[in-house]
């Protein structure tokens, strides 16, 4: 049976407390869509008049580098593009009423989560006409120049729709200098940095490992790289379980001998609580996410930078792996300015201006020259592995119903780091949790 | 010594022990406001440092924390405005005028206070959500109103039933009605407590959290939205969010010490007089 | 008389915004809360489920955890304040000099935002690098340990709210006439004797005044825990307010969260409609 909701209250609520809400105009642009960039490494095309509004997530710093990035955006095509961001919660709710409504987004920030049903509901417009096209695009850019296993997550029923940016993965990290003074080699495999966080554990005041273990996120990424390390996944293409007991078990126990290794409080530890441990001296090692580690490097608030060697994570050596973490820029399929919002995406998503946004906020772009660009790699010395790390690497689970099937699997390892649950019973757990989800 | 001695000094030394147990994290933050990393991140207790003004920089540059205060001010006194205003008349009529149900309506607005935030929350955030509100200082306001209106109706109250009733008596025999015995005899007499059921009131809703965390947007997030981002998504900044936090706790300190004799019986709905 | 609908007028403006920003929307969520249905389908046809979501409630072992969770916290967070509380308020009453300064340093703590709180006792209680740890040299994880996390947030609401407790026991102390204390120092009692026969049964009703705000308060806890451990390690800290937040703003699964909501506005309206009902025995609220 199926019934609609009742809505008496907000009829009720309307007359007391509605206020008008406003809505952006659009305005008819002049320009030149084809028009060089005024200089060299600028933004293709003029949209002079043009008033485009994204759509995105509230955080910084990336807000804020956002908004330079538009400023300067601007004042090279003559348009402008105005930041709608509101916290990530109700980003998605923002976005489905507004496309689905009046419209008013030009260009999208589209979590994975939910990328494919705005896609399917036809919010989107696809772009491969832009992507391919000569004069869109500087000299040498094309879909080509993206990372192909990243841009492949954009794309729907064969189409193109979004280009990738803020790319980030889960690392392992280790002081260069504590594992020489020890005489142990630097770790290669997960089992020899189990065997190094126990034997470091404790020298010095400092823990073997830092890793997180708070229910936030984190702790899921780093079993979907253990996971991945061992040719395994959560679900299939069908979005079936297909998430192997063993494997997963192996994962859990790693977890816990490295948490056994780990500074106290290690159930409390976001991304950040970790990083600040390694980044004061209180950790020989670190596993974490790549945004975080920037803190390891940043001589203002760390004590230990330059002393940190970085690797994916592997169970053998030459088979590392990632979990892929990005997010996805789309043109909405109702914007009057579909061209200057390729432009614009087209610009920002490149690997200069990319570097830009690294250099701030340590994420990574999504282009292949990003990866070789000099300057990130001096204030980034983690993106090689992270490349590495990336080329086994299966996209954070975008799935509607994921988040509670990701709360689930991180309370069951929290479980067995207690033991409370021996890892294959943490193993059962995450099974029967993601088959709750998912079915199959 | 008399045996009463030893009484008092034993008192001086447990409100003493309790007043360190108070000051001593606020103490911490706020010297850690002053501090660099290297201070912050030791193994022992740095007392002795030299004080920068780095954390204050940044947190109200780059970060530009003042967004937040003025959001947080705005929010509350338009609360506190409208909750007095519609409040204050209320108030009066349930302490002085002939109104049916007086009791029952008393008692219903006593329940609204029982009312868990959380319970208000997840309703209000679909209903704005479908009213294109969520965001605004608009839902703020309005979700603030569901504790500061109450707050204000049983604390004026209480105000109200103490001014002797032949004040108001003789201000209609003198022909201005009951509308003007209220306007111009009962608010003028019960102003300072006016005074602090305001300041109550921007207290409430200067700290509070849940409604903010759901219902604000980017360009309308309160302090203690603020602050909770500090704790953030990506690195915890110690030296910020302790600046951070001293900046809010400013004018709440301000606030409350102003507010101080009605403190109680703002807390406990007039129930205490204090 | 013509005034004799001023009393109406003035009231109804109130009782109107009480109603379209409290009861609607508590009977519009008791209305939804017999669907099942997510954030992201609110224009589609919802699926009417009746009581269900009410019955997977009392079915679901996470609110079985959480509500257990929530009574720890509540008994002893309010009976330590009480305790503690009451301590301080005699020791403020025996001092002969200073009350009104002490006074102004001991509120400090309840006017704080409790997102504040958590911060300045996240910092104090850091494993690494918390005053707590550097003193002592000790690195103990109070909020990354099962057994630790709960008693440390207790701790915590402890320091935000005995303060409270003191203002209105000592309030209620200094309301006792003098020749009460007159007359039982003529007849010798003492300190013991004084505390025992007099104050403490004049202030029975500023207790049961602390013990229903208090109580309804610490049931609803949520901003403390949600910055400070986020119901972890485990379910170790999860608590009712927390658990209808994440169901409903992390799951998207509103109408288990509106059912969820209910549960708790109805537990709290019994809790306290049982201490009303013994305050108003005894004349404390009119």
């Amino acid at each position: 049976m199926s019934r609609r909701s009742p809505r008496w209250p907000i009829a009720l609520f309307t007359a007391l407390t509605l206020t008008a809400c406003g809505s952006t105009g659009g305005s008819s642009a002049t320009g030149d869509p084809n028009a060089a960039p005024a200089q060299p490494g600028g933004p293709m095309g003029k949209f002079a008049g043009a008033k485009l509004v994204l759509s995105r997530w509230a955080g910084d710093p990336w807000t804020s580098g956002q908004k330079e990035a538009a400023a300067e955006w601007s004042a090279a095509t003559g348009g402008t593009l105005d930041l709608d961001a509101v916290p990530y919660e109700n980003l998605h709710d923002k976005q489905a009423l507004t496309l689905s409504g009046a419209g008013g987004y030009d260009i999208l920030y589209v979590h994975p989560s939910w990328f494919g049903e705005f896609a399917k509901a036809g919010h989107l417009a696809p772009i491969d006409g832009y992507l391919s096209d000569a004069k869109r695009n500087p000299s040498g850019f094309s879909a080509d120049s993206y990372l192909p296993n990243v841009l492949a997550q954009g794309k729907y029923d064969g189409k193109q729709y979004c280009v990738p940016d803020f790319v980030s993965t889960t690392l392992l990290a280790y002081r260069k200098d504590v594992f020489e003074a020890a005489g142990i080699p630097a770790p290669k495999t997960l089992d020899d940095v189990a065997a190094a966080a126990a034997q470091l554990n404790g020298k010095d005041g400092m823990a073997g490992i830092a890793i997180p273990g708070k229910r936030a996120g984190a702790v899921a990424d780093i079993m979907g790289s253990l996971l991945t390390a061992q040719d395994n996944w959560w679900y299939g293409a069908d979005q079936k379980t297909t998430l192997d007991r063993a494997k997963a078990a192996k994962a859990v126990d790693f977890y816990v001998k490295a948490a056994k290794a780990a500074p106290s409080g290690v159930l409390n530890f976001h991304v950040d609580e970790a990083a600040t441990a390694a980044a004061q001296g209180k950790a020989a090692m670190i596993i974490s996410t790549t945004p975080s580690l920037q803190a390891l490097e940043d001589p203002a608030k760390s004590a230990t930078s330059g002393k940190w060697g970085y690797a994916p994570m592997q169970f053998t050596d030459g088979h590392p792996a990632g979990e892929l973490i990005y997010w996805n820029w789309c043109v909405a399929a109702n914007s009057p300015h579909k061209d200057a919002a390729y432009s614009f995406l087209q610009w920002y998503t490149s690997g200069a201006q990319q570097a830009k946004v690294a250099l701030a906020a340590a994420t990574a772009g999504a282009t292949k020259d990003f990866y070789t660009n000099a300057d990130v790699q001096a204030k980034l010395p983690f993106l090689t592995a992270m490349n590495d790390a990336l080329t086994t690497s299966n996209p954070q689970p975008s799935l509607p119903s994921w988040p509670k099937a990701q709360d689930r699997i991180e309370l069951a390892v929290q479980d067995a780091i207690q033991g409370k649950l021996t890892p294959d019973q943490a193993a059962d757990a995450m099974v029967q949790a993601v088959q709750t989800t998912l079915g199959g | 010594m008399k045996r009463r001695d030893w009484w008092v000094i034993g008192s001086y030394v447990v409100v003493g022990v309790f007043l360190l147990w108070v000051l001593v994290p606020i103490v911490t933050v706020a010297l850690n406001s002053l501090k660099s990393p290297q201070d912050i991140f030791s193994s022992t207790p740095q007392l002795v440092f030299t004080p920068t003004g780095d954390n204050y920089g940044k947190v109200l540059g780059e970060l530009s924390f003042q967004t937040f205060l003025v959001n947080s001010t705005i929010v509350a006194l338009g609360s506190t405005l409208l909750s007095i205003v519609v409040g204050v008349p209320a108030a009066y009529a349930l302490a002085r005028l002939p109104v049916r149900g007086r009791e029952w309506w008393a008692w219903l607005i006593l329940f609204t206070r029982m009312v868990p935030a959380v319970a208000l929350v997840v309703p209000m955030f679909v209903i704005f959500q479908r009213l294109q509100l969520l965001g605004t200082y608009t839902a703020l306001v309005a979700a603030h109103t569901t504790f500061n209106l109450p707050i204000v109706i049983w604390m004026m109250r209480s105000f109200f039933e103490e001014l002797p009733r032949d004040l108001e008596e003789a201000a209609q025999v003198d022909g201005t009605g009951r509308f003007g015995a209220f306007l111009r005899v009962a608010l003028p007499l019960t102003s300072p407590g006016l005074a602090a059921t305001g300041v109550l009131c921007l207290l409430f809703s200067w700290n509070e959290f849940l409604f903010a965390l759901v219902l604000s947007g980017r360009e309308t997030q309160t302090v203690p939205i603020g602050v909770a981002s500090f704790i953030g998504t990506v690195s915890v900044d110690w030296g910020g969010s302790s600046a951070a936090a001293v900046l809010a706790m400013i004018p709440v300190f301000v606030l409350g010490l102003a507010a101080q004799r009605f403190l109680v019986r703002g807390l406990t709905f007039g129930a205490v007089k204090g | 008389m013509r005034n004799k609908g001023l009393g109406h007028w003035m009231l109804a403006p109130a009782l109107l915004l009480l109603l379209a920003l409290i009861i609607g929307p508590l009977f519009y969520s008791a209305g939804l809360s017999a669907y099942s249905w997510n954030l992201t389908d609110i224009d589609l046809p919802k699926q009417f489920t009746g009581l269900a979501n009410y019955t997977k409630l009392f079915g679901d072992p996470t609110v079985g955890t959480a509500v257990l969770n929530t009574v720890i916290y509540v008994v002893f967070a309010v009976g330590i304040e009480l305790v503690l509380g009451f301590l301080v308020a005699a020791a403020l009453f025996e001092m002969t000099k200073g009350r009104r300064l002490a006074n102004a340093f001991i509120l400090l703590p309840m006017i704080i935002a409790p997102v504040i709180t958590a911060l300045l006792w996240r910092y104090l209680l850091d494993p690494q690098f918390g005053l707590v740890a550097q003193l002592t040299g000790t690195s103990i994880g109070w909020f990354g340990d099962a057994q630790l996390a709960l008693p440390a947030l207790i701790a915590v609401d402890v320091w935000q709210w005995t303060p409270f407790v003191i203002l209105i026991l000592h309030a209620g102390m200094l309301s006792i006439g003098t020749e009460q204390f007159e007359a039982a120092s003529i007849d010798g009692a003492g300190r013991p004797t004084i505390y025992r026969r007099i104050v403490i049964p004049a202030i029975v009703p500023q207790v049961m005044i602390v013990l229903l705000f208090r109580t309804m308060d610490t049931y609803r806890i949520f901003d403390t825990v949600f910055v400070l451990t986020k119901g972890g390690p485990g379910l170790s800290t999860e608590t009712i307010g927390l658990y209808t937040y994440r169901t409903g703003f992390s799951y998207f699964d509103m109408g288990y969260a509106m059912a969820l909501s209910i549960f708790i506005l109805v537990t709290v309206v019994i809790i306290s409609s049982v201490y009303i009902r013994l305050l108003r025995r005894r004349e404390v609220l009119t």
